[in-house]
């Protein structure tokens, strides 16, 4: 096991395997070897030294790029920024605190200094690199923003070093000769530390690549032998859907999940499927990884083991983590680095978690804890899940949540849009929440939006509610409904609020005749219990158009595999249609 | 309407509902318009629950070979045309 500092001098066999990755121009897995590393930063070290010193922009899509980049970075006494994502703004923000960028993707650097990481001409001239100096500045990383704001973080040497050596005594006999594959980018802490540090000091491949499909992943699984992921809970969450990962079971080493708690039901899922339990660890970029723990089956909600050279406390008065080790990088008091998660202390040191301190706040001169009121939603019976947080309307701040529903929430939102379905989650806070508190802003969602390391940031959520009363309203209010068995009619009214009105046609806002196909095809699908595939629309004709606030009847039969549908006014007929229906087949 | 194209209309409501695109109705996704980033400004997340939901309706898996996968995701028309040629009934 090598200490990053001495990685380069080490003596290595220039064959072995460094990085595994997809080449585009022959279409197959290519490795790079130790001895195109050495190489590669030769090459890019020396051009680094012809440009300014300082702080260099290192943003890349491989993994391999980026330890090229590091290594240069560090070898000519230069440090790396990663920046917290790749948008232009960004960017354009850190322009003018670095010296260049280093990138394998040129495109996101129109203006400045940009040097491909692997195309650095390079004199040839022998490459001897010194030894990293322990306390140098390494590298530069953003908080994720949970809390608010993006924050940056410098990494000294030392901070990698330490953590990679405590991943080694950890989980090096556990990992053994296993591929490291990592759906975790490694622009950020967990991702670089446990897919491309680890790996790279203790000798074993890493994929340069962050294949996120299980069709991309288990072939190369499979032909790695032994094999761990570094993943995030919203990738484990979609890998393991289904069964494919287990054609990749007889190689699985270990899969650690970071970035937020796992569900228990991911947990268990992955530990079925792989034949291993997913070791979480809980951390942030100001710590590093702090603490572990495995949700096994049949077991109680699993406390959280501090890492070894990690001492835990619970702060006595806001009751959240203060963290002391080797790598945590701030710790401006010398009481520890207090982390945002609120714990309770159990035997041993190990401990659980009992929600985020910056997730209590005061609306209306109320307290209220958004972690509680979360898990109340979720316990409805309309909530699959669902994340809240405080936005400013007119001055005043407001809880406004964004809601994933349920089948039986999805169905009452369509009965009743978005209003009924907000006095319906209302009705069931009224009994603990004085209704100052109760959502005022409701966003349904089909998931959650989660950042790529799986996070739900404030920010996120507080985007999504940017726009004022912002609606996706896609169908009309239901009246009354007749039903017979192949025939349904319903009186209906036109949402003003619904979505299509926002681009058609500003100053007369009509419904598309494509969104009354929709409905009637849509009511159709509820008489023949399965989506109505289309095959020819027989005849199809828009009379009159139906405007904001209309009502209308729509009547829609299905009968001799045709759907046959009616939607009309008080006076007009609006528009009327046949269309044919694909031959029904079996789905399996 | 031909059965790739109700095959069109049918994976942009799909895509709609999966995703809950919130604004966008699914008439108003292009069938050769891309779905990523400059188009639709769909990500990576979203490829994959896209992903899922194809597999289970239309028995389609995806490939190992990471750029063909980029080809087969890039517009409504390239996914059809995929899930058209591949689909288990």
């Amino acid at each position: 096991m090598s200490s990053l500092c001495d990685l380069l001098r080490e003596p290595r066999d220039p064959a072995s395997p460094v990085a595994r990755y997809w080449d585009p121009t022959s279409r197959t897995d290519r490795s790079h070897r130790w001895g195109d590393f050495l190489g590669h930063v030769a090459a890019l070290q020396e051009g680094l030294r012809a440009e300014p010193e300082g702080a260099w922009v290192l943003l890349t899509e491989s993994a391999y790029a980026f330890a090229v980049g590091l290594f240069s970075l560090w070898c000519s006494g230069r440090h790396a920024v990663s920046p917290p994502n790749e948008g232009p703004g960004t960017l354009g923000a850190l322009r003018a605190r670095v010296a260049g960028a280093i990138s394998d993707r040129r495109d996101w650097f129109p203006e400045g200094v940009c040097l491909d990481p692997l195309s650095s001409p390079g004199s040839g001239a022998p490459f001897v690199p010194e030894r990293l100096e322990r306390d140098s500045t390494a590298l530069e990383l953003f908080t994720s923003g949970t809390t608010g704001a993006e924050k940056p973080v410098v990494k000294r040497i030392r901070h990698l070093d330490d953590e990679v050596k405590q991943l080694a005594t950890s989980w090096d006999g556990a990992l053994g000769d296993a591929m490291l594959f990592a759906t975790a980018s490694h622009q950020h802490l967990y991702g670089l530390l446990f897919g491309v540090l680890w790996p790279l000091c203790r000798g074993r491949a890493f994929q340069a690549d962050h294949f996120l499909h299980a069709g991309e992943l288990v072939p190369r699984m499979r032909e790695s032998g032994a094999w761990a992921l570094a993943s995030v809970p919203t990738h484990l969450k979609r890998l393991v859907h289904h069964d494919h990962l287990r054609a990749a079971r007889a190689g699985c080493r270990a899969v650690f999940s970071s970035g937020g708690p796992l569900p228990a039901d991911t947990a268990h899922r992955v530990a079925a499927v792989l034949g291993r339990a997913p070791i979480e660890v809980l951390g942030s970029t100001e710590t590093g990884g702090v603490a572990w723990r495995s949700q096994e089956l049949g077991q109680p909600e699993s406390a959280w083991t501090p890492m070894p050279g990690v001492s835990i406390t619970r702060d006595p008065d806001s009751g959240v983590a203060r963290v002391r080790s080797a790598f945590v990088s701030v710790d401006e008091d010398g009481h520890g680095f207090a982390m945002g998660d609120r714990i309770a202390l159990e035997d041993g040191g190990r401990f659980r978690l009992e929600g985020r301190s910056d997730r209590v706040v005061k609306v209306g001169e109320k307290r209220l804890d958004l972690v509680q009121m979360e898990s109340q939603l979720r316990g409805q019976a309309l909530v699959a899940d669902a994340a809240l947080v405080v936005v400013e309307r007119d001055g005043e701040p407001r809880v406004a949540a964004a809601v994933v529903p349920t089948q039986a929430g999805w169905a009452l939102l369509r009965e009743e849009g978005r209003r009924g379905f907000g006095r319906s989650l209302a009705a069931g806070l009224a009994a603990d929440w004085h209704p100052v508190l109760h959502p005022r802003l409701l966003r349904t969602l089909s998931r959650l939006p989660e950042n790529p390391q799986g996070k739900v940031t404030a920010d996120a959520l507080r985007a999504l509610f940017r726009e004022p009363e912002w609606s996706a309203v896609d169908r009309p209010e239901v009246l009354e409904e007749l039903r017979g068995s192949d025939e349904i009619e319903r009186v209906c009214r036109v949402p003003s609020e619904l979505s299509c009105f926002a681009g058609h046609f500003p100053d007369v806002p009509v419904v598309p005749g494509v969104l009354q196909l929709d409905w009637a095809m849509e009511l159709a699908g509820e008489l023949m219990d399965t989506a109505p595939a289309a095959e020819a629309i027989e005849s199809l004709k828009f009379r009159a158009p139906l405007g904001p606030g209309a009502l209308f009847r729509i009547r829609v039969c299905v009968a001799r595999g045709r759907v046959d549908f009616r939607l009309w006014g008080e006076s007009t007929e609006h528009a009327a249609g046949l269309v044919r229906l694909a031959t029904a087949r079996s789905r399996s | 309407m031909s059965k790739l194209e109700a095959l069109h209309e049918e994976l942009k409501k799909l895509i709609v509902d999966t995703l809950a695109l919130e604004g966008v109705s699914a008439s108003e996704i292009e069938t050769d318009a891309p779905l990523f980033v400059e188009g639709l400004g769909l990500d990576s997340i979203d490829a994959l629950e896209l992903a899922m939901v194809f597999e289970e309706r239309y028995g389609v898996a995806l490939d190992d070979d990471p750029d063909t996968n980029r080809e087969i995701f890039q517009s409504v028309q390239s996914l059809a045309t995929f899930i058209s040629e591949n689909r288990v009934e």
